[in-house]
């Protein structure tokens, strides 16, 4: 079975929950940008949280069923149709053989996660199918995805061919319900950071603009960072630093005092003082965030941090539960 | 030994502070260690030229730890610095290092900033071969790229800066000086190295586990091969 991309979108590509354990070799993980919309969309359409999926930035792609097909659509509030009809997000989705998903472009956020139930199903590479671009390996060739590409895709469990049976006697061909993570998106979007170890290391004056003063978000930002564009920061004194490893969310500051935050497919590791670290919970949120958004950093503790994305992994796990409630109900005929 | 917390699902293994080949072995020594008895919710390490950072699932260290009022971050710096006390009262063990010899064609189309690396050091390009052929390079790390080396050992009298024109595409496979440095870019990719020569081993081996011909903490020697040798490797390759 495949999906045939029909317009390709704005760096629509492959993605998982990312390729671990080979960070010591120079590989980076990778992976889809806002994971918990990525885990979503999955478990939408009855896979493993880490099943692949297709990230799409800013304009989504179009895409043409060769088959009945259960898909989800999660991540930024787009507006999508399916052979005209408008569809929801966060919500499983039938299309009928021949019908073609046309998602477009954004309302809000930054990036849409399609998910098939039977997940993409393009070759494992060292344990992922994320796409490694610059290594040209992973997700669908190792690259973006583009017209006429066939996208292959695994068989749906026995579950959601049952579910899926179901909506094709439906008008609708989707459910009535939909699961989406609570997020709370501002005009100027507070995100938690910790300090890095070379904090006390900046200038009292940079150390006050970094948590007082906004920052924006520039448009030369991408999957591997966001750069961004505000007060200056300065180191006391110039200092010689060894490369080592950095992480997602690690706030590098080049020479010229601006601030870049390494993302997803960030190089595994690097030399520039680091200020402080995006808290992991705030990171999805930020992957969400277009260029021109404006931040404002709230420094907080690495245990508060901690606390924090033990909270929204186990609030995760509820919307979790509640989508497998439904996807039963669905099943033994009690809603719609 | 110091363990600093780095961000909220990692923390940082601190060695030293200088880049020295004893303190790569306590890391190698550190790192083979720990794969003995890895916790739950580990994910993976990454070793630098002074700290090795170990990155973990707070969920999974939290659900499979002893005391779950403990945060997690907690637990796993106790548990390394615990790793740490027992390697402390281990002998030091020589380090059982692999040498890698990386054949390289030096100068001409494969090494076009040879001449300009001889004539900064009032060198000939031949004694500039002679000189980065002879020392065993020490692997401290990889990064950048998949398979990239930072390699110890470089000789003073080598060390050039960068190119002020970094050029947009660098061959892979291009053995290159950066200031002290001296390495060799596994893909193609655009960088301000003086490119010295080539090699037609491949360094990122996406079809083998692991992905690199290299690793931390292996030895390197560059071998001055000729421009038939290297298409003969070359072919051999393909």
């Amino acid at each position: 079975m495949t999906l045939i991309v029909i317009q390709k979108g704005f760096a629509s590509s492959v993605q998982d929950l990312g390729r671990c354990g080979y960070q010591r070799y120079g590989m980076i993980v990778g992976g889809a940008m806002d994971q918990p919309s990525a885990k979503l969309a999955n478990w939408l359409t009855g896979n493993h949280e880490s099943a692949a999926v297709i990230e799409f930035s800013f304009l989504g792609p179009s895409i043409l069923f060769t088959e009945d097909t259960l898909f989800a659509l999660t991540g930024a509030v787009c507006r999508p149709t399916l052979d005209g009809n408008s569809i929801g997000t966060g919500r499983p989705c039938l299309a009928r053989a021949g019908q073609i998903l046309v998602i477009g472009g954004m309302v809000y956020g930054s990036r849409g996660y399609l998910s098939v139930a039977g997940g993409v199903d393009t070759p494992l590479w060292f344990g992922s199918r994320s796409t490694y671009e610059k290594a040209g390996r992973g997700g669908f060739e190792g690259r973006l995805l583009k017209e006429h590409d066939r996208v292959p895709v695994g068989k749906p469990s026995e579950e959601m061919s049952r579910v899926m049976a179901g909506l094709a006697g439906s008008k609708r061909q989707t459910v009535r319900w939909s699961a989406l993570p609570r997020r709370k998106y501002q005009e100027t979007q507070t995100i938690r950071v910790m300090p890095d170890t070379l904090w006390p290391r900046f200038s009292a004056a940079s150390r006050e603009a970094f948590l007082k003063t906004e920052y924006q978000i520039t448009p030369s930002s991408d999957r591997m960072g966001f750069r961004l564009n505000g007060a200056e920061l300065m180191l006391d004194n110039p200092l010689e630093l060894y490369s080592e490893a950095v992480t997602n969310g690690s706030i590098q500051v080049p020479r010229n005092g601006q601030p870049i935050i390494l993302m997803t497919d960030h190089q595994s590791t690097g030399g520039y003082p680091r200020i402080a670290q995006v808290a992991s919970a705030d990171l999805p949120l930020l992957a969400q965030l277009p260029p021109g958004s404006t931040l404002r950093f709230q420094m907080i503790s690495s245990e508060q941090g901690e606390a924090a994305l033990v909270r929204q992994e186990e609030e995760l796990e509820q919307l979790h539960r509640c989508i497998r409630v439904g996807i039963v109900k669905q099943i033994t005929g009690f809603s719609d | 030994m110091v363990i600093e917390p780095f961000g909220d699902q990692a923390v940082r293994v601190i060695f030293g502070d200088r880049i020295a080949p004893e303190i790569q072995m306590k890391i190698n020594q550190f790192t083979e260690r720990f794969d003995r008895s890895p916790f739950k919710g580990f994910i993976e390490y990454v070793p630098a030229y002074t700290n090795v950072v170990f990155y973990y699932n707070p969920t999974e260290v939290r659900r499979n730890g002893k005391n779950d009022h403990l945060s997690a971050q907690r637990q796993v710096i106790d548990y390394l610095n615990q790793l740490g006390e027992q390697i402390n009262n281990e002998p030091d063990r020589a380090a059982k290092r692999r040498v890698v010899h990386i054949p390289v064609c030096y100068g001409g189309d494969f090494g076009p900033d040879l001449n300009e690396v001889a004539h900064v050091h009032h060198l000939t390009p031949r004694e500039v071969i002679e000189k980065h052929t002879q020392p065993q390079y020490l692997v401290y790390m990889l990064g950048f790229a998949p398979g990239f080396p930072f390699l110890g050992g470089l000789p003073e009298e080598l060390a050039t800066p960068r190119r002020a024109n970094p050029r947009l595409k660098i061959a892979a496979g291009s053995v290159g000086i950066a200031g002290k440095q001296t390495g060799a870019y596994p893909l193609d990719s655009p960088g301000g190295w003086q490119i010295i020569g080539r090699t037609p081993v491949p360094l990122f081996r996406p079809e083998s586990d692991p992905p690199t011909l290299l690793k931390a903490g292996d030895l390197v020697v560059f071998d001055a091969i000729s421009e038939q040798e290297y298409l003969r490797i070359k072919g051999e390759q393909a």
